[in-house]
């Protein structure tokens, strides 16, 4: 009996092409997502990984300052070691065991390409450093200057890595214009004396390297490196030497050669986890909707099958045999999905990394990674996924009576909604108090409170939505089938005739589009919120921004806007770091009154800003318990410190937050070679034409590479346009999720139709014309996906709202603001998907012959 | 191929055209070894106003005499028209159309739309076709079938002989030319078939409404005021005014002496 059920779950799974073809498929979604997700990291992680095993070689210790991540701003919050650290080890050479004594100066910069525009490189850093000749190198291998190159010298000479000479079109003999980012430097003109072929060089990497002295003085102070790094002799390891320097020199990051590797492999793979939650996140939602869609598929097939089950139950067959029998169907589809899934993974992997790469990021194109973790991963989560949505179908499948096979089969699954409702109503309220909870809050706690009460939702939609399915379906229908007279009576009735089932489908398009409105509600808040920000605080016409690496303006770009005709000031916002009472704190300051540029809503106290005073707002003056006459006491990265009174507080905004310091003490905390500013607010002499002041200043500050010239009006849009990049994930979101409800659809649809066969033979029997049919099938159709969207849409929107609304810790002002037009859009774009969805069922339907109705199945 | 007047065999009583007809029909399915002559060549006139069972052993072809007639399945060879229409060459839009507005129906089982009501069922051709409902008309026939309490009732609250009463309704409120039934009391018990068949038999006398049945219940066929036999594809008897053991006897008759060994499709009556 063993084998001729499995002999019978086989041939059903046979007899079924396209049902199976179906299922299959949202298995696929899910899985391919994961596959991808994981090749791809595990390829990129890979590459890079090669790439980084050859840097630092030779280098036994590498000595940095504890803090060398460059600030918001662009300034290095360290000065870097001090010569006397170097001069130290030099004197002690012998004892610790240093053989060689490799300081590097090294900052952030800007170069021209061939064309005079900023060199792009996709978000990998472009780097100023110091030329290590051979003789002086740890690795003689790590660095080697191209054939018809020589090494650099003098304050007007560099070299440059390869790839980036390549990107810019720059050559030995170009001359270019380059920016140190921080600093008073000015751009100044270097020629290109060599190109190098560097350990590291990959995926949009910049680095233009100078002698040692030009180096030093160009992106420190002048008596630091940035980092120093040492062989050590014969018969001392890297580990013995780390551990002397470390004893002496405690107050310094102290680091073999590989661990500054596997630093730089974290780094790299940090940043590739971003791809990696990414896509695992679209294979969450597609294996979360995959699920309902082949419990859905499972059901109703089980509900065709109750005669031939009850059959092979009256014939002799347990039930844990018909159970084990729908239950290796189950395991058949699941395996059969994931092997497909990791294919179409392995591919989606390999656009994916073709996509960056011709994006000119270069990337590095190693060849995939297909590891047992993806396929793992892959095929475990497939089969588990679709036997756990088939246990509930298998289980009843188990429970059909022999009797069942001598009977009208009834297909309704009729069984009471009552425990799956109340479950819902709890849920629901409790997901209530928490979204309410977490919407009167703000910050961390609140969003997580948020968070739970989200879940709690979804969690309730599932359970509550075949009860919810017939209110609102029939609503719907009664609105929108209305004008299609009896077809629309026919789609509405069909559609809540089975709400469990109705539910099931939508869910794809709920949950989906659930994600987009809670991102499209926030888009939406942070771009309103921007755009009232900069029309009600700024008054300045015309401002001036940084787009390098750092986003950072380099001081002396304020000087010459300064000196273009028709600007009346330009007040610049100097970026400012330091600890407050041991904590990290960042606030700015304006170089001269900023109340002449922005509108400050002062609270207290006063708005004119003393060189040694502070302007806070009442949010920061809250958070710290300042107040007006109060004392406070700044220190810098590098010990300096700065005494502040505080003069005024402001309301707080999302422009002027935290707070603004006086002038003497950002020089004071802020050494010269570390200084930047955020933004420059320019105003204009009276009377002076806005467009042609603008198209001036662009002109003086061109050779700086990284500046842009913007109206007040432009700041606002581009800001917003930056949130809508943010948002393309939200489209890759909004595109699965009809992907996969459409699918959904297509497969209760068909499924429905076979078992409504009688029924329409004897609609086309009374008179109703193929098209009637086709027309009844696509408004079914709408009804569920607009239920569904509607459903997703407005728990959205909902959520959304109290998500932003715990914003209000980060983002000052920020007000909720409902994306109507999304919700609209996607409102529509759902309906065509019923119908698309619809398509082929319809056909089907709009086939049956009529005598169909009299035949006996 | 055919015209009434090669058909001598067919009796015309009244100057009226008939309701229905069928002349030399033929109906084959498979082909080769398999072949199977469901109809062979037959040819019938409905006259307006009377009402007719087709009798026969399963197999003998009288389903599919109905089917072809009805619209609902096309011939081989041979024509079919109800009223002045041949169905011969018409395509399913054109063919559906005809159903909805020429025909009525009465299934055996899976006469009405679980999802609607009586009332919803009833309307559900005119509905279908955009036609407005006439009031009058309906009532009278709701009236008349004793349906006027269970127009709100689903069709999974009503008994199966209402639920054929509906059908029943459904098929005259559109007036038809002729009303079809397949086997329409079937899978009814006696009380509620008496009820049904009393039923069309009012139609026919107080509507003057045609009807054909097709039955292998002998007490269903006496309703009728005409019944014709099939066996093997072919009409072997047509009579009128037959009474339930006229019936009887001449089925038992029938059955003992098949009149043609030939194969015949497995239908479904």
């Amino acid at each position: 009996m063993a084998s001729t059920m499995r002999k019978v779950s086989l041939r059903n799974l046979a007899a079924h092409k396209l049902r199976l073809i179906l299922t299959v498929l949202s298995v696929v979604l899910g899985t391919s997502f994961i596959a991808g997700a994981l090749i791809f990291t595990s390829t990129m992680s890979n590459s890079f990984n090669g790439i980084f095993d050859k840097v630092a070689i030779g280098v036994d210790t590498q000595i940095s300052p504890k803090t060398t991540d460059t600030n918001a701003y662009g300034g290095v919050e360290s000065l870097g070691v001090p010569d006397s650290v170097i001069q130290q080890i030099q004197r002690d050479k012998d004892k610790l065991g240093v053989a060689q004594i490799v300081p590097g100066y090294q900052s952030m910069m800007t170069i021209a390409d061939s064309k005079g525009k900023a060199i792009q490189t996709g978000g990998a850093p472009t780097m100023g450093a110091s030329w290590v000749p051979k003789t002086q190198a740890l690795d003689p291998d790590g660095a080697t200057i191209l054939p018809g190159g020589r090494a650099p010298n003098g304050p007007h000479e560099a070299v440059l890595n390869e790839s980036a000479a390549k990107r810019a079109d720059l050559k030995v003999g170009s001359r270019t214009k380059v920016v140190v980012s921080a600093g008073n430097a000015k751009p100044f003109e270097v020629k290109i004396v060599g190109l190098v072929d560097m350990a590291g060089d990959t995926s949009g990497y910049t680095e233009m390297d100078f002698d040692a002295a030009t180096a030093k003085t160009l992106f420190t102070d002048g008596s630091h490196a940035s980092m120093v790094q040492l062989g050590a002799v014969k018969g001392v390891s890297a580990d013995t030497l780390k551990q002397r320097i470390n004893k002496e020199f405690p107050g310094y990051k102290v680091q073999t050669g590989d661990e500054v590797r596997q630093e730089n492999k974290d780094a790299i793979n940090s940043f590739l986890q971003i791809f990696n939650y990414i896509l695992l996140a679209f294979a969450a939602i597609g294996l979360i909707v995959g699920t309902f869609i082949i419990y859905n598929t499972f059901s109703m097939i089980v509900a065709q099958r109750v005669r031939e089950l009850a059959l092979l139950r009256a014939i002799g067959a347990g039930r844990g045999q018909v159970l084990r029998s729908v239950m290796l169907e189950a395991v058949v589809v699941g395996l059969f999905g994931s092997i497909v899934g990791l294919g179409v993974g392995t591919g989606l992997a390999a656009g994916l990394q073709a996509l960056l790469s011709s994006t000119g990021t270069g990337l590095p194109s190693g060849s995939l990674v297909v590891g047992p973790a993806a396929i793992i991963a892959c095929l475990v989560v497939g089969v588990v996924v679709t036997t756990v949505s088939a246990i509930a179908p298998a289980r009843r499948a188990s429970r059909v009576a022999p009797v069942e096979a001598m009977r009208e089969s009834q297909t309704d699954g009729a069984a009471s909604l009552k425990v799956r409702t109340i479950i819902a109503i709890v849920l629901a309220v409790l997901s209530a108090v928490a979204l309410a909870i977490g919407a009167s809050g703000k910050g961390g706690n609140a969003a997580l409170m948020v968070g739970i009460g989200a879940l709690g939702t979804i969690i309730a939609v599932v359970c509550g939505a075949p009860a919810l399915a017939r209110p609102v379906v029939g609503a719907l229908g009664l609105v929108l089938a209305k004008p299609f007279g009896k077809l629309g009576q026919l789609a509405r009735t069909n559609a809540i005739r089975n709400p469990r089932r109705t539910a099931a489908t939508a869910f794809a398009l709920t949950l989906g589009l659930m994600l987009v409105a809670i991102i499209g509600t926030l888009g939406a808040s942070f771009k309103s919120t921007i755009d009232r920000a900069v029309n009600d605080e700024v008054k300045a016409p015309i401002m001036a921004i940084g787009t390098g690496g750092t986003g950072a303006l380099p001081p002396a770009v304020s000087k010459e806007i300064k000196k273009v005709d028709g600007v009346d000031s330009v007040i610049s916002i100097h970026g400012v770091e330091g600890t407050l009472n041991g904590k990290e704190v960042g606030g700015n300051s304006p170089s001269g009154d900023l109340t002449k540029a922005a509108n400050i809503k002062l609270v207290k106290g006063s708005s004119k800003l003393t060189p040694n005073g502070l302007l806070t707002s009442d949010k920061a003056a809250k958070k710290y318990h300042w107040s007006v006459g109060e004392k406070v006491t700044f220190t810098s990265h590098f010990g300096k410190k700065a005494t502040v009174q505080v003069v005024g507080i402001y309301k707080s905004s999302a422009l002027l937050d935290p707070w603004q310091m006086g002038n003497a003490a950002y020089e004071k905390l802020t050494p010269p070679s570390m200084r930047a500013d955020y933004v420059d607010l320019i105003m204009l002499d009276d009377g002076a034409d806005s467009a042609a002041v603008q198209q001036k200043i662009e002109d003086a500050t061109g050779s700086y590479l990284t500046v842009k010239v913007q109206t007040k009006e432009e700041f606002a849009n581009s800001s917003a346009q930056q949130i809508n990049q943010m948002l393309v994930v939200l489209y890759g979101m909004l595109g699965l999720a009809l992907i996969i409800a459409v699918l959904g659809i297509i497969n209760t649809l068909a499924l429905s139709v076979v078992e409504r066969k009688r029924e329409i033979g004897m609609l086309r029997a009374v008179g109703m014309l193929r098209k009637q049919v086709r027309r009844t099938i696509y408004l079914e159709s709408v009804l569920i996906s607009i239920f569904g969207a509607l459903l997703g849409m407005v728990l959205g929107v909902i959520i959304g709202w109290c998500l932003v609304r715990t914003f209000r810790e980060w983002m000052a002002g920020i007000t909720p603001v409902v994306p109507w037009g999304t919700v609209l859009f996607t409102l529509v774009a759902a309906a065509v998907c019923g119908v698309l969805a619809a398509l082929w069922p319809g056909i089907r339907a709009a086939r049956t012959k009529p005598l169909e109705a009299i035949a006996d199945v | 191929m055919s015209n009434p007047a090669a058909a001598p065999e067919v009796a015309r009583e009244a100057q009226q055209p008939p309701a229905a007809a069928a002349y030399k029909l033929a109906k084959v399915y498979g082909k080769g070894e398999t072949v199977v002559h469901a109809l062979r060549g037959v040819s019938v006139e409905f006259a307006e106003g009377e009402f007719t069972a087709i009798m026969g052993p399963s197999g003998s072809g009288k389903s599919t005499l109905m089917h072809c007639l009805a619209g609902l399945d096309t011939a081989s060879f041979g024509t079919a028209q109800i009223g002045s229409t041949e169905l011969t060459g018409l395509n399913d839009k054109q063919m559906t159309k005809l159903r909805r507005d020429l025909i009525g129906f009465v299934f055996q089982s899976f006469n009405l739309v679980p999802t609607l009501t009586a009332r919803e069922n009833i309307t559900l051709p005119l509905d279908i076709a955009g036609k407005k409902v006439d009031k009058e008309w309906m009532d009278a026939v709701v009236d008349r079938l004793g349906l006027a309490d269970r127009l709100g009732h689903r069709p999974s609250e009503l008994s199966g002989g209402q639920v054929q009463r509906v059908a029943c309704a459904r098929a005259l409120v559109g007036r038809p030319q002729i009303i079809f039934g397949d086997e329409p009391t079937g899978n009814l018990d006696s009380r509620s078939s008496a009820e049904v068949l009393s039923i069309l038999r009012a139609t026919v006398d107080d509507f003057k409404q045609t009807v054909v049945i097709v039955t292998h219940d002998p007490r269903a066929a006496s309703y009728a005021d005409r019944v014709i036999f099939l066996a093997d594809g072919q009409i072997v008897n047509d009579q009128r005014g037959l009474s339930t053991d006229d019936i009887y006897e001449y089925m038992k008759h029938l059955d003992e002496h098949p009149p043609a060994p030939v194969p015949v499709p497995d239908e479904q009556d």
